[in-house]
């Protein structure tokens, strides 16, 4: 049997408040079936024998100091679970993505929140079937200035430890388990926290297969721009080819190629693709997401069927 | 198809199936506070360990990221989530006491697909990892990976063992 693992998180609210809080925003339809549906998800999953960690991202306020996870192990063997605190955040890899680059040992000049914030209890043995809640507590340096601060949660899951064998065998015997790491996110917020984005050069490029968008983002406010990038391509007379949406987080300031990829073929011709960022981002919890106005922009294309058409686009709006 | 359009049809037909033959656990928390789906749970499953069996001194032996014996993850969360995946501390040989076995890793000895199938997966370098985005409609994910054992002719008889630990990296994008 490999060690199953599965983790899930449950940021900034105690677990009794956890359904009051979840109906308290659950107020669409769309929203209550999925609050139902994810009840029965959990559930069932771990009938499936997997660790899970909920959500993503987690978030601290300087007023409260302190949130809450839990980790379940719905496996039928005991996991070893280590949980540690890695100062990092998504940078622009150099060639249109992003990574998240750890730094074990920061310098005392970036915005990191990995040292003083601890977590109890470090390392556990979760028992099948059992939960363990898991706290994070921030004691931040005295004149900590307003700002947020970053680090990674890094969550390992391992099958506990059980006697191998080593003696007796015969010939070479090889192999190798199968371990997880998972890795969230963490953002402190000290004081007024307000998050907006600059767009700099945006330019399209139309291939057979996939609209690749170039966007220079560059966050302007106090806290890491945390929303979305929705992305729509309409021929001349208007009519809607296609849309994508893709998440952004914006730490500092990032080159992103987003690869959007096509459903149908497209015939040679002019086209527009719009631009719309927002931070309407539904898989963040409520105390994470901080509004920012809307920027819109958009551009003309050429298509002219196997060699690839671009354009480059001047703001028409924002 | 809409991102949330698919997350929604996702967690209906989810919750169908798991209606209609599982049994939710009461002891858990229901969800994560103020998220309004399920794209906050993020699900990483070894399901398969990597297996080279017996081996003989002297011969290296190759276990492709497409062979039944490759170690396998499953992976599920945000439909098209975009995440960074890593191995972390791949290692460089094989422990049996304190005998040592080398393995190495070739550049295609890893591997992902959008479904359990090995049929569309795309190849990477496990010494570097690669950043990929989870299947748009169900937020599933499957890796492969592979390896090569090099046993020297003086190799002792045993068992040899290591541990490869997937790092999986929501990047927030």
């Amino acid at each position: 049997m490999h060690p199953i693992v599965s983790v899930r998180h449950y940021g900034g609210i105690p677990a009794e408040s956890i359904e009051a809080g979840a109906f308290r925003h659950a107020t669409s339809r769309w929203r209550l079936a999925a609050l139902v549906l994810v009840f029965v998800l959990l559930g069932a999953v771990s009938v499936a024998r997997a660790v899970m960690i909920a959500p993503h991202a987690l978030f601290i306020d300087h007023r409260t100091r302190s949130t809450v996870f839990y980790i379940h192990n719905p496996d039928d063997h005991p996991v070893d679970v280590t949980v540690e605190l890695i100062y990092g955040y998504p940078r622009d890899d150099g060639q249109g993505g992003v990574r998240v680059f750890l730094d074990e040992d920061p310098d005392p000049s970036e915005p990191s929140c990995a040292s003083w914030v601890r977590v109890l209890p470090r390392r556990m043995t979760i028992q099948p079937g059992k939960r363990q809640a898991v706290r994070l507590l921030a004691s931040p340096p005295t004149g900590l200035p307003d700002g947020e601060y970053w680090s990674r949660v890094a969550i390992t899951a391992v099958k506990s430890s059980t006697p191998r064998s080593v003696e007796g065998a015969e010939g070479v015997q090889v192999g190798l388990n199968l371990a997880t790491r998972t890795i969230i996110s963490l953002n402190y917020r000290k004081g007024p926290m307000h998050a907006s984005v600059e767009l700099g050069a945006m330019k399209a490029e139309l291939g057979s297969k996939e609209l690749a968008l170039t966007l220079d983002l560059t966050r302007t406010g106090t806290a890491a721009w945390l929303g979305r990038a929705q992305v729509v391509l309409e021929d001349v007379t208007g009519e809607q080819l296609q849309q994508w949406d893709r998440d952004l987080a914006v730490y500092t300031s990032v080159h992103r190629i987003l690869h959007l990829p096509l459903d149908t073929s497209l015939v040679p011709g002019h086209y527009i693709v719009s631009l719309r960022l927002d931070t309407d981002r539904e898989d963040l919890p409520p105390e994470g997401v901080l509004p920012s106005g809307v920027i819109l922009r958009s551009l003309a294309l050429v298509y002219g069927g196997t060699d690839s058409g671009s354009g480059k686009g001047t703001g028409i709006g924002q | 198809m809409p991102r949330r359009t698919a997350a929604r049809i996702f967690l209906l037909l989810l919750g169908v199936l798991l209606l209609a033959g599982e049994t939710a656990q009461a002891d858990l928390p229901s969800r994560a506070p103020g998220s309004n789906k399920a794209g906050g749970i993020m699900r990483v499953r070894p399901r398969r360990d990597l297996r080279f069996g017996t081996v003989i001194a002297g011969i290296p032996t190759s276990i492709p990221w497409s062979s039944s014996s490759a170690g396998r993850w499953f992976i599920q969360g945000l439909p098209g989530a975009e995440v960074t995946l890593d191995f972390v501390n791949l290692p460089s040989y094989l422990q049996n006491g304190s005998r040592q076995l080398p393995i190495s890793f070739a550049v295609d000895d890893a591997a992902y697909a959008f479904g359990p199938h090995s049929g569309n997966a795309t190849t990477f370098d496990p010494n570097t990892g690669t950043t990929v985005r989870l299947n748009p409609r169900n937020g599933h994910l499957t890796v492969w990976i592979g390896g090569t054992v090099s046993p020297p002719q003086t190799q002792q008889p045993g068992d040899y063992i290591a541990d490869i630990t997937l790092e999986v990296v929501y990047t927030g994008n």
